[in-house]
């Protein structure tokens, strides 16, 4: 959700709130007992004064001028203000001492507009949580750099390795770094229900003097960049993106999802002006998956209930009709497909993006080879409301650069081929960089799996129609599951961050 | 979310408008008096004259000479420091019992999220508190007239009370 998206919603919240949420001050005022003429037309309630120290507290009144009396309707109440009669009275206005009003001002103080607000967005996201707490506290493997940053994951690992038979190594971007020492500690945390199966984590450094000098392919090859173009025409289906992708910044493109399809498509056509005819270039693409693959992941458990372990059994057995639908499924929502357009051939497939998870963008460099001309055209197609994007440019690329891989100096202790960490562990991986350069482009290379823990109220969702949809026909079954996601897409990622306490 | 934002607003609209409504008994204000040396008197104000202002302390009748106060502040109503942590102990309790629970059912190390929610919480109310006191507080001269209106006999105090 993008912030143009929340805010008319966030700043009609807050609108409303702060004119509602105010404190009720009283303003009293005394007259004398002759100038009740003038308090004629005053509705409110009136307090009458007697010499006596006894007070009429008045609700309905009227002034008779011919037997100069009140004519009215209250309470009478002695010194001590205990009441002594309700009913009509008439009082005659040569023994009132004073009369009395009080007028109550609204105010609208500063710290009960932020005492409201927060309970309105507080309450919100509450009942929002605890009606659907996957949307705020799902997760998945994650690293953090804890001398750039505690709270903020720099890459999620192995993502989309939910079985055994999915094993795969991740290669993922952490950023330039300068180490104030000469080794740099990766945190690794396994903050959700789930079991992670760790072969392998490695460091790779490649020195690099400045951020973007360097990018990685997902293969793993890491190439020298000598100039970074950004789009001169960026047209999605929502309109205008070169604000959006035009720079490595917070501002993301996302559009939402087809609320009768998960597997939709669209598109977005990106130009870029060519440094020099004949250049070998890629592109850099920034971006990371939105919730619908958590979802699709989640509910998918859900709908297999107490068959999930036989279900994620035949992926490991390699059954044809598991593997099917695994590709089907995670083919169509967990890429993005890079398409160059050829003034013969027309467009033609270059490339892919993946990269599984919603928490950490990554980056990645798709080569396109030498391009003629004075302009490239690229497509990237996608499911829709399945992405978000942060950053497109066109690099022109120099030499191959290698990577120097770099084993844990300090590891923790392991048993077998993998590292087993369960919800709540983390480990820390100290890395020694090599002498020579002063700052690094750093990337982790993560293998292994996870296994997901089923939920004990996913088992009631259990559904035999929907697990042989999701068998028979995978592309039905996202459209069946299309309403359902649609109907807490605008929740899911506002949830899901705002939330993210101990993290 | 949309339906629960507008279910908060409807209670808190119901919440801010339901003092107006109220007829309280005809009590003074309650009046704290500031007076020489950091003393002060504080209780219902009573009765005001040219020369003296009588407060009612814990069912006594104290009488001050105007000369002698600096200076004295009326509360009009409203909430303040109390009801700001109040609000915020409670509204911070309650939705970090719900989030803990909410995030346990998923997710593991969710020890800290009721502490953290309390802390949020805390601050929240801490920085409300000063601005909602400052609303609910008027200061006013210490002259008859300015203080009358407050009093639980404007018209000066009755020959015998009996508070």
């Amino acid at each position: 959700m993008s912030l143009s998206r929340v805010a008319p919603q966030l700043l009609a919240s807050l609108a409303l709130t702060s004119a509602v949420a105010c404190i009720h001050v009283q303003q009293p005022s005394v007259y004398e007992p002759h100038e009740i003429v003038s308090l004629d037309t005053f509705r409110a309630p009136l307090r009458v004064h007697m010499k006596s120290g006894i007070v009429y507290q008045l609700t309905q009144w009227n002034y008779v001028a011919d037997d100069s009396v009140l004519q009215a309707r209250g309470t009478l109440y002695d010194i001590d203000r205990t009441p002594v009669s309700d009913g009509e009275f008439r009082i005659p206005l040569d023994s009132v001492a004073l009369v009395q009003t009080e007028r109550t001002k609204q105010l609208h103080p500063f710290g009960m507009i932020g005492l409201a607000t927060m309970s309105v967005i507080w309450g919100s996201l509450t009942v929002a949580c605890t009606a659907d707490p996957k949307s705020c506290f799902g997760s998945c493997p994650t690293f953090y750099v804890d001398s750039v940053s505690r709270d903020r994951p720099l890459a999620e690992g192995f993502s989309a390795s939910f079985a055994r038979a999915l094993e795969a190594t991740d290669v993922d971007a952490l950023g330039l770094v300068r180490p104030a020492g000469s080794n740099v500690t990766i945190r690794m945390a396994n903050e959700a229900w789930e079991t992670h199966a760790v072969r392998s984590v490695e460091l790779l450094a490649v020195p690099a003097r400045q951020a973007n000098e360097v990018f990685a392919t997902a293969q793993g090859q890491f190439y020298g960049v000598t100039h970074l173009e950004s789009p001169a025409r960026c047209a999605g289906q929502a309109g205008d993106c070169r604000r959006a992708l035009g720079a490595q910044d917070s501002l993301t493109w996302h559009s939402v999802t087809d609320s009768t399809d998960l597997a939709a498509q669209e598109t977005i056509d990106l130009a870029f002006a060519l440094p020099h005819t004949g250049a070998r270039v890629g592109l850099a693409l920034a971006a990371r998956q939105s919730f619908v693959s958590t979802f699709v992941l989640y509910q998918t458990m859900a709908y297999f209930g107490e068959e999930t372990g036989t279900w994620l059994a035949a992926l490991e057995r390699d059954d044809s009709l598991a593997l099917r639908a695994h590709r089907q499924v995670w083919g169509t929502i967990g890429k993005i497909t890079v398409a160059v357009f050829d003034s013969i051939a027309g467009w033609r497939e270059t490339g892919t993006f993946e990269e599984a998870g919603p928490i950490a963008t990554d980056v990645q460099l798709i080569p396109l080879g030498s391009v003629a001309g004075d302009t490239v055209r690229l497509r990237l197609t996608m499911a829709r409301g399945s992405w978000r994007i942060g950053y497109a440019a066109l690099a022109t690329l120099g030499a191959e650069r290698e990577a120097i891989r770099l084993e844990p100096v300090e590891l923790a202790p392991r048993t077998g081929k993998y590292l087993i960490t369960y919800p709540g562990d983390e480990y820390r991986f100290t890395f020694a960089l090599p002498r020579g350069a002063q700052s690094y482009a750093l990337y982790i290379k993560s293998r292994g799996y996870y296994y997901e823990w089923m939920r004990g109220e996913w088992l009631a969702e259990q559904n035999r129609r929907m697990m042989a949809l999701f068998a028979i026909d995978p592309r039905a079954a996202l459209q069946v599951l299309a309403p359902s996601f649609k109907a807490r897409e605008q929740a899911f990622e506002q949830n899901f961050w705002a939330s993210r306490f101990g993290r | 979310m949309r339906l629960s934002i507008v279910i908060a607003l409807l209670c808190l609209a119901a919440g801010t408008a339901a003092p107006a409504q109220r007829l309280k008994p005809p009590f003074g204000s309650q009046v704290s008096v500031d007076l020489p040396k950091g003393r002060r008197v504080s209780g219902e104000l009573l009765a005001v004259d040219h020369d003296s202002i009588w407060v009612l302390q814990h069912q006594t009748r104290t009488s001050i000479p105007l000369r002698d106060v600096s200076q004295v502040r009326v509360i009009r109503g409203g909430m303040g420091t109390k009801g700001a942590l109040l609000w915020s102990l409670t509204f911070g309790l309650v939705s970090g019992v719900a989030l803990q629970s909410a995030c346990s059912s998923v997710a593991d190390d969710c020890s800290d999220v009721l502490p953290k929610t309390l802390l949020i919480w805390v601050l929240i109310g801490a920085g409300s508190a000063a601005s909602l006191e400052g609303s609910r507080v008027v200061t006013v001269p210490a002259v008859p007239d300015s203080l009358r209106a407050r009093a639980r006999f404007p018209q000066g105090l009755p020959a015998a009370p009996e508070p």
